[in-house]
C-alpha cells in the first residue's frame, strides 16, 4: 500500500506551534553542555599541551622554595635554574648563604650534586631532597610530565579535566599522579602523587596564574603537602621564566661549579 | 678561656636559637624580588665556626705515646677553638678570579695552636662552556668513593670520620674540555693537569723538584658515569685507575674505584727493631653503595681494599715494639722512616657503614646519623654518633661522639684516643 503525502496548509496557529518548538529546541541545545559530557580531548595530546603551557623547550628560570613548619617559622632558598631539552635540567642555589654554590644537574633519570666544599659531583637519587622539607629533588629538577609519564585515562570531574598518569619506568619518583588540568588555561591545578603501594605521597597546589614573562602564563606558586609530613607546608615560587638557548655543555658534571657563569 | 667557659660559649649560643627561629616565624607572606639576586662581579661569602671538644685520651696505646714522647702522662684534653673561612672572587669577562682563607685558632690544656692557610686561590679561564683553563692553588677531587678515593691521584687524603671536611690544594695548572652528544654516550671530558714540585710549593707532594702529569677522560654512558684516570712523570711513582657511579633505580646508587700503581715502597718493621723494605706494584679498590628506605634513612656502605696497607700481623708487630720497646726504639717508631704505620687508615681492608635519618619524628632538618669504620683485618672500630641541625637559615649545629674500640695491638685500639666529644656551631654569611 502506497502512501501519500498530505501537505498541511500554513495557518498562524501552526505557525505559532512551530516558533515555540523551534525556540524550545534552541534552548534545550544551550543547556546540554552543562548537562551531558561534552567530547573528552585525546589524554596524551593534553599532557603535552600542559607541558608546552607550563615551561618552554629551553629556558632560564628563578625560583623561591620556602619550607613552613608547624609553627610558622620558614627556611627559604633561590635557585637559578636552565634547562634544555626534554630530560636536561640544572639549577644553582644562590641562597641561603649555607648553600650558595651548590648546584643540582638532572639528565634523564641520572641526578648529582655539587658541594663547593666537597669539590666534586656526587650522584643523588630523585627520591631524596636536597634542601629536606616536602619537596624532593624530583619536585626541584622536574622534567616535563610526558617525559616521564603516560597518559592512561582522562574523564572530567569537578569541571575540570582529570588526567590518570602512570610512571614510564621505575626510575621515575611517583608510580601514579592524578592530575586535575583547568580547562580554559590548560594548567594544572592540582597534582595527587601516588607510591606503587597506593600510598598518597604528596599533593601539589598550583596557584596564582600569571605571566612569568616573554609570554610564558603559568602558575606561579605550587603549594605542596603530604601525608607523611603532617602540619608541614612547603612551597614554590616562581619570579621568572625567559626563553634561552644553552649549549649542551652545560650539561654535564664538569660544569656543575661553574654555573654561575651563566648568570648575567 | 677554660675548657668549661669553652663549652659554657658553645651552649650558650644554642640557647639563642629558639629566639632566632622565632624571629624568622614573623616574616611576612611569601614574596619573591628576584632583583635581590642579580648577579654582581664579586662575591664574598664564608663561615665562623666555634668548637669545643671533651676527649678521653689512651695512655696505653701506641699512638700516644709516639704523639705525646717525652711528656707528662694525661688522661683527657679539653680543646676549643674557632676557625674563619672566607671565600670569594671577582669576574671580569671570561676571566674569574676565586678564593677560599681558612684561619684556624685552638687552646687546650697543652698550649694553643694558631695558623691561616690559603686552601685555594686561582685564576680561571672560560671562554666558553666547554672550555676552561685554571692556573693557581686548587683543590682536585678525584673519585667516587664517599670515606676512600684511591684514584684521587692529585687530592690530600681525606678524613674518613669527616669525609666532607674542606681541603687545601695543591698549586696546579689545570685545562678541561667537554663534549656532550645526543646519544647513548651523553658526553665526555678530559682534564689535564700539571703539578709542579720544587722547594717553594708543593713540597709534601715529592721531594725531588719534578712536575707532575695527571690526567682525567670522563665519560657518561649507559646512564654511568665512568673515569679513567692516571698520574705519572713526575715525583709520585706512576698510577693509573677508573672509577664509576651508577643509580640503579630512584632510590640506590652504586659506585666504584680500582687503581694500580706502579711501585709502592712501604717499611716493614721486624719484631728485633730491623726495618726491611717493601716494593712492588699494588693495587686500592673500593664498592660501594648509597641507599634511600622508604622512611627516609640513607645508608652509605663501602668495603676498601688496599693491597699497600699493612696486615692485622704486621700491624701488631709495630704496636707491641713501641709497647714493649725502651726510648730509643719510641724515637725510631716516631721517625719519619716509619711514617706510614701512623698514617690513618694504615691496614689493608676496611669496612664503612653510615646511617643518616632524614627529619625523624617529623623533626624537620634534624639529622640523627650514626657511622662504623672497621679495620676488617683486626676487627678494631670507630663508632660515630652524630647529631645535626640545620632549621635556622645560615646556622649549622653538629654535635657527635666518637669511639675508638679494639683488642690490644689493633689499630683503632692504639689510637692516641679513646673517645672524643665534640660540639660544633657554624655560621654562614
Amino acid at each position: 500500500m502506497s502512501r501519500t503525502a498530505h501537505a498541511h496548509p500554513l495557518t498562524p496557529r501552526r505557525a505559532l506551534s512551530f516558533v515555540l518548538n523551534l525556540l524550545l529546541a534552541l534552548l534545550a541545545l544551550a543547556l546540554l553542555p552543562g548537562r551531558l559530557p561534552a567530547a573528552l580531548p585525546d589524554a596524551t595530546t593534553l599532557l603535552r599541551e600542559v607541558d608546552r603551557v607550563l615551561q618552554p623547550e629551553s629556558f632560564e628560570m628563578y625560583r623561591k622554595l620556602i619550607n613552613i613548619e608547624p609553627d610558622g617559622s620558614r627556611k627559604e632558598w633561590v635557585l637559578y635554574s636552565v634547562k634544555k631539552g626534554q630530560d636536561k635540567i640544572l639549577a644553582l642555589f644562590l641562597s641561603p648563604a649555607s648553600d650558595k654554590g651548590r648546584s643540582t644537574l638532572r639528565l634523564g633519570d641520572n641526578m648529582w650534586l655539587y658541594i663547593p666544599n666537597v669539590g666534586k659531583p656526587i650522584r643523588i637519587t630523585s627520591l631524596q631532597s636536597v634542601t629536606g622539607g616536602v619537596f624532593n629533588n624530583a619536585d626541584i629538577l622536574r622534567l616535563d610530565f610526558s617525559v616521564e609519564y603516560d597518559a592512561e585515562g582522562i574523564e572530567e570531574a569537578d569541571g575540570q579535566w582529570l588526567l590518570r598518569l602512570k610512571a614510564k619506568t621505575g626510575a621515575v619518583a611517583y608510580d601514579r599522579l592524578k592530575m586535575w588540568v583547568d580547562k580554559q588555561r590548560t594548567v594544572p591545578t592540582r597534582i595527587e602523587a601516588y607510591a606503587a603501594s597506593g600510598l598518597l605521597i604528596k599533593t601539589l597546589y598550583y596557584k596564582d596564574v600569571k605571566d612569568l614573562g616573554d609570554g610564558v602564563l603559568r602558575p606561579s606558586v605550587v603549594e605542596t603537602d603530604s601525608p607523611l609530613y603532617k602540619g608541614y607546608q612547603s612551597v614554590m615560587i616562581w619570579a621568572s621564566i625567559k626563553p634561552r638557548k644553552l649549549d649542551d655543555e652545560v650539561f654535564t658534571l664538569a660544569f656543575m661549579g661553574r654555573v654561575e657563569e651563566l648568570r648575567r | 678561656m677554660r675548657p668549661l667557659r669553652a663549652w659554657s660559649l658553645v651552649l650558650g649560643l644554642l640557647a639563642l636559637l629558639p629566639t632566632v627561629a622565632i624571629a624568622q616565624s614573623a616574616e611576612s607572606e611569601f614574596g619573591f624580588d628576584v632583583a635581590e639576586f642579580e648577579k654582581a662581579p664579586y662575591s664574598l661569602g664564608g663561615l665562623l665556626e666555634l668548637n669545643a671538644a671533651d676527649v678521653t685520651l689512651n695512655p696505653d696505646g701506641a699512638l700516644y705515646r709516639l704523639n705525646f714522647l717525652g711528656q707528662e702522662q694525661r688522661d683527657s684534653l679539653h680543646p676549643y677553638g674557632a676557625k674563619l673561612q672566607l671565600e670569594g672572587g671577582y669576574e671580569r669577562g671570561w676571566l674569574a678570579l676565586s678564593f677560599r682563607v681558612l684561619a684556624s685558632g685552638t687552646r687546650d690544656e697543652l698550649g694553643s695552636t694558631s695558623e691561616t692557610v690559603v686552601q685555594e686561590a686561582y685564576l680561571a679561564a672560560q671562554p666558553a662552556p666547554s672550555a676552561t683553563v685554571e692556573l693557581g692553588k686548587r683543590v682536585t677531587k678525584w673519585g667516587k668513593g664517599y670515606a676512600w678515593n684511591p684514584v684521587a691521584f692529585v687530592d690530600r687524603p681525606k678524613d674518613p670520620s669527616d669525609p666532607e671536611l674542606a681541603q687545601e690544594g695543591f698549586v696546579l695548572a689545570r685545562a678541561e674540555v667537554i663534549q656532550s652528544f645526543e646519544s647513548t654516550l651523553r658526553n665526555i671530558s678530559f682534564t689535564l693537569v700539571l703539578l709542579p714540585v720544587n722547594e717553594d710549593v708543593n713540597t709534601d707532594f715529592g721531594a725531588e723538584p719534578a712536575t707532575n702529569v695527571a690526567g682525567k677522560l670522563t665519560v657518561l654512558a649507559w646512564d654511568t658515569d665512568i673515569d679513567l684516570l692516571a698520574l705519572g712523570g713526575g715525583t709520585r711513582s706512576s698510577r693509573w685507575g677508573l672509577d664509576f657511579s651508577r643509580n640503579l633505580g630512584s632510590n640506590v646508587e652504586v659506585h666504584g674505584e680500582w687503581a694500580r700503581t706502579a711501585e709502592v715502597q712501604r717499611p716493614l718493621l721486624q719484631p728485633a727493631g730491623s726495618v726491611q723494605q717493601r716494593s712492588g706494584p699494588a693495587d686500592a679498590w673500593l664498592l660501594g653503595l648509597r641507599y634511600l628506605t622508604d622512611f627516609e634513612l640513607t645508608t652509605i656502605a663501602e668495603y676498601y681494599v688496599n693491597e699497600a696497607g699493612y696486615t692485622a700481623e704486621e700491624l701488631e708487630t709495630f704496636y707491641r715494639f713501641v709497647d714493649e720497646g725502651a726510648v730509643a726504639a719510641l724515637h725510631q717508631a716516631a721517625s719519619p722512616a716509619l711514617g706510614p704505620y701512623r698514617q690513618p687508615n694504615a691496614g689493608r681492608r676496611y669496612g664503612y657503614l653510615r646511617l643518616s635519618q632524614k627529619d625523624p619524628f617529623d623533626w624537620l632538618y634534624v639529622a640523627p646519623a650514626a657511622t662504623a669504620i672497621v679495620n676488617l683485618d683486626d676487627d678494631s672500630r670507630t663508632l660515630i654518633a652524630e647529631l645535626g641541625y640545620t632549621g635556622i637559615t645560615n646556622l649549622e649545629l653538629r654535635g657527635r661522639v666518637m669511639w675508638l674500640q679494639g683488642d690490644p695491638f689493633t689499630e683503632f685500639a692504639e689510637k692516641p684516643n679513646a673517645r672524643k666529644a665534640e660540639l660544633r656551631v657554624q655560621w654562614h654569611f
